[in-house]
């Protein structure tokens, strides 16, 4: 309780770690992949779907702080691969 | 009117608030600039891609500065600028944080995450729960002492009032 106080970063940073990892165990998640062959990651992360496209369903706040965090690990995660 | 409350109040304002500047001449105080959590990613990617903010970064995570605090540091400032609300600026602290462990291993400069385990915060928390517990079994106690208390003393205080009643 007093942790969310005291370091918001760390409570909510370990959530989303938590959450991505559980994301990456099952590939079942509304998370959609951001590599549409575009360079830049701010390039790419503009490219999402708005919520007044055709096919998009609307998401939630956390789902979609989510979505971008995921695309910044991937990148991440490459980044570690190409080293 | 607060003598009975179990949880702190937040709907007050802050003890001298009134002394430093009127109601809503602050920036936190307006609605916020941005109000999607799409809008606030998409600015702090943009700030952090910045040359002169990589720099700064990384100077101060050659420092061993966490990157909590940084993270906390850019959030507060720009909820206080009244750039976004405090919910929008929570949910973007992860990103935030994970983008500045990106530039830092894009540059390779080793840094401290801030996310190590805090034992001694832990032992705190509980500490705090276990409190709160033996408050909340005392005033049941309490509670349920009382009942009997007043009852007792109502009838003691019950005096016959009638014509016929006896005079002590």
């Amino acid at each position: 309780m007093s942790q969310m106080l005291n370091n918001p970063a760390k409570t909510s940073y370990l959530k989303f770690d938590a959450l991505a990892k559980t994301m990456q165990m099952n590939p079942t998640s509304p998370t959609k992949d951001k590599d549409n062959g575009v360079k830049g990651l701010l390039k790419r992360l503009k490219q999402k779907p708005k919520d007044n496209e055709e096919g998009s369903e609307e998401q939630e706040p956390l789902e979609i702080a989510l979505d971008y965090f995921i695309a910044i690990r991937q990148q991440r995660n490459k980044l570690k691969q190409e080293a | 009117m607060y003598e009975d409350r179990k949880g702190p109040v937040f709907d007050l304002p802050v003890p001298g608030i009134g002394m430093t500047h009127e109601l809503g001449a602050r920036p936190w105080q307006q609605p916020a600039q941005y109000t999607k959590i799409d809008d606030v990613a998409q600015l702090y990617v943009a700030q952090m891609q910045d040359e002169s903010f990589t720099e700064q970064a990384l100077n101060l995570l050659e420092t061993k500065m966490p990157v909590t605090m940084i993270a906390n540091a850019m959030q507060t400032t720009n909820v206080m600028n009244g750039v976004h609300s405090i919910d929008l600026g929570v949910l973007a602290l992860p990103i935030i944080m994970e983008m500045i462990m990106f530039i830092a291993e894009s540059d390779g400069v080793e840094y401290v995450t801030g996310t190590e385990r805090d034992i001694e915060a832990e032992i705190e928390d509980s500490s705090i729960q276990a409190a709160i517990q033996k408050v909340e079994n005392e005033d049941t106690m309490m509670g349920e002492e009382q009942p009997m208390m007043e009852e007792q003393q109502m009838a003691e205080d019950v005096m016959p009032t009638g014509l016929m009643a006896r005079r002590v």
